[in-house]
């Protein structure tokens, strides 16, 4: 199986087929980006759709001086913080109150309301290496910060969120004995 | 009890965790982690930390997300300007809109500069014409100076008539009196006389009545008169036809008026043309009474008699002529002229028109008001004469620019970090 970077090259010598491969390996990783900070769901596919337009389009400009998925992340970064420019709001907004379907709703509600007790540029960090898996260096060109800081904001943000977690936390003990973290609406957030 | 020395630090140990530590120090974490309890709680919390953040799960791309290819980014279907921030947009709109307007009312005034229209619709000031000094007061008898029939618009200079054979006038400045009392001197001389003054009045009011009066006391009449200007700034200009004998008086009565500025005397012999004439017309009757006489005889043929008759016809043509001419000339002998011309001089005074302020201030509100609405009639025309064509162009333009605004923002939102 091609990596992406070899897809990458593909597409830059006008492989169509490669650059729908691409699209369907990072279609929803790039969703999900999107998702999670972009309230409406019709302009999270434009921008996806934009993001792999930017991807397309400049594939004759390609070169693997790092990884694809920091380079996606990367437009994918830049489209929205154009997009939140021209809304008039910061980069980093309050998160949104999705209607997201998921495995389980009141996990995702808990998560997200300790997420939103972070300043926006720390819960960005969080956000970019838990959920786009990006590495520290990869975090730090894209928010040009250098590397000592975000390993020692994402240090600081994650012990905050472990407050937030706690405060809105409730132990349920399993069937098995285990200890599982069930969540409830946080108090107080 | 063994003391494990702490040589990890928690950021070390995320990093650890994270996979972002190179291969030798992470054996050494991994080795340390082994055997410090404090670290391995820690390391727990973390990964519960990193465990927690997953659960928030969303849902995935819909089915119906396609690659891009005939979708159109909608980004591109925004307007250009919707990039920019909006104080930027709003500014440009604000610039855009002072040009317009700065471009049509300059090119609403222009137009009115270039076709002589009134802008302003109101004056400060009444008009003021020009009294041409008309010196060398003309011809025409009774009707006054500027030729036969009189003057038809005043400000328009008589052009003096010379005649052929008339000898030129001879012009006496300031203060010379005619040195010949009457029309016909003594010694049978013809003179026609003229004079022409420039006063500035004492009281500009009192001169029209004074003018009548000193001509109804020499028996004089008027030719032209034009009065204008207003209390501050008159003027009068007229010819004036007095008693060729009693000039003298006038002149001194209208000397009177005020300060003379210049005084032009002139006296045009013509004694020798009236000599002249008196001879050829009397030559002129003994060719008629001799052709009379002719053909009273009628001794020669038909075309003889029609020659003579022919002849008579113009002999008496000619007579005629003469007579008018002599009568011309007697007239102008007889009644000098006078070419008058009166400026008051200017009082300038608080006085800030005919108009009073409140209506000069209606009048320039009315005309702003005007200016205005044709601004924007002069704006929607223009509009109307240039819209086909930008939308021409914008329909020929549309899709190119749309392509390299697109392929803009795709290149800088893929710029590698």
């Amino acid at each position: 199986m091609h990596t992406d970077e070899q897809l990458m090259l593909d597409v830059r010598g006008g492989s169509r087929e490669a650059f729908e491969t691409v699209f369907e390996r990072h279609r929803d990783g790039v969703w999900r980006f999107f998702r999670r900070r972009i309230a409406d769901s019709a302009r999270c596919e434009e921008l996806l759709q934009d993001v792999f337009v930017a991807v397309f389009s400049n594939a004759s400009r390609y070169e693997p001086r790092a990884t694809f998925r920091s380079y996606l992340f990367g437009i994918a970064y830049n489209t929205l913080h154009a997009e939140r420019r021209r809304a008039a709001h910061r980069v980093t907004e309050p998160l949104p109150d999705l209607p997201t379907a998921s495995v389980d709703p009141d996990a995702a509600l808990w998560v997200r309301r300790a997420l939103a007790t972070l300043d926006a540029d720390a819960r960005e960090l969080v956000m970019l290496r838990e959920y786009e898996q990006l590495s520290y260096q990869e975090i730090a060109d894209l928010l040009r910060v250098p590397l000592n800081t975000v390993r020692s904001r994402l240090f600081r943000a994650r012990m905050e969120l472990k407050a937030a977690l706690q405060e809105g936390d409730r132990v349920v003990v399993n069937a098995s004995g285990g200890r599982k973290r069930s969540a409830e609406p946080s108090r107080g957030t | 009890m063994t003391t494990i020395e702490h040589i990890v630090s928690p950021e070390e140990l995320m990093a650890y965790l994270d996979g972002e530590m190179p291969p030798a120090p992470a054996a050494g974490v991994r080795a340390h982690l082994s055997e410090c309890a404090s670290c391995q709680a820690l390391a727990s919390e973390l990964r519960g930390i990193s465990d927690d953040l997953r659960r928030w799960e969303v849902d995935a791309a819909p089915e119906t997300l396609q690659p891009p290819g005939t979708v159109t980014p909608h980004r591109a279907r925004r307007g250009f300007l919707a990039s920019w921030p909006a104080g930027l947009r709003h500014a440009a709109a604000a610039a855009c809109l002072v040009l317009a307007v700065a471009g049509v009312t300059w090119f609403v005034q222009f137009r009115a500069m270039r076709y002589g229209m009134d802008m302003p619709d109101t004056r400060d000031d009444g008009t003021r014409r020009e009294a041409v000094d008309i010196a060398l007061g003309g011809s025409g008898g009774f009707a006054g100076a500027g030729g036969h029939g009189g003057r038809a618009r005043p400000g328009v200079p008589a052009a003096a008539e010379p005649r052929a054979g008339q000898s030129q006038p001879a012009t006496l400045r300031v203060g010379g009196a005619s040195s010949q009392p009457g029309a016909v001197s003594a010694q049978g001389q013809k003179v026609i006389r003229t004079v022409t003054l420039t006063i500035v009045p004492k009281d500009f009011a009192a001169v029209r009545p004074a003018i009548d009066r000193v001509l109804a006391q020499l028996g004089g009449f008027v030719g032209t008169i034009q009065v204008s200007g207003d209390a501050n700034a008159g003027s009068l200009w007229g010819t004036l036809r007095v008693p060729a004998h009693r000039l003298d008086e006038a002149v001194a009565a209208l000397r009177g008026l005020g300060r003379v500025i210049e005084e032009t005397q002139t006296g045009e012999d013509v004694t020798e043309q009236v000599r002249d004439l008196e001879a050829r017309l009397a030559n002129s009757r003994n060719t008629e009474k001799r052709l009379a006489d002719v053909l009273r005889t009628r001794t020669g043929d038909v075309s003889d008699v029609l020659e003579v008759e022919r002849e008579i016809a113009r002999v008496r043509e000619e007579i005629e002529r003469m007579d008018a001419e002599r009568a011309h000339l007697d007239r102008r002998v007889v009644y000098a002229t006078i070419t008058l011309r009166i400026d008051q001089e200017r009082q300038a005074t608080l006085d800030l028109g005919p108009l009073p302020v409140p209506a000069k201030m209606r009048n320039a509100a009315v005309d702003g008001l005007r200016h205005a609405f044709e601004s924007v009639v002069a704006v929607v025309l223009w509009l109307l004469r240039v819209a086909p064509t930008l939308l021409l162009w914008a329909i020929v333009l549309w899709w190119p620019a749309r392509t390299l605004i697109r392929r803009g923002r795709v290149w800088s939102a893929a710029r590698i970090m």
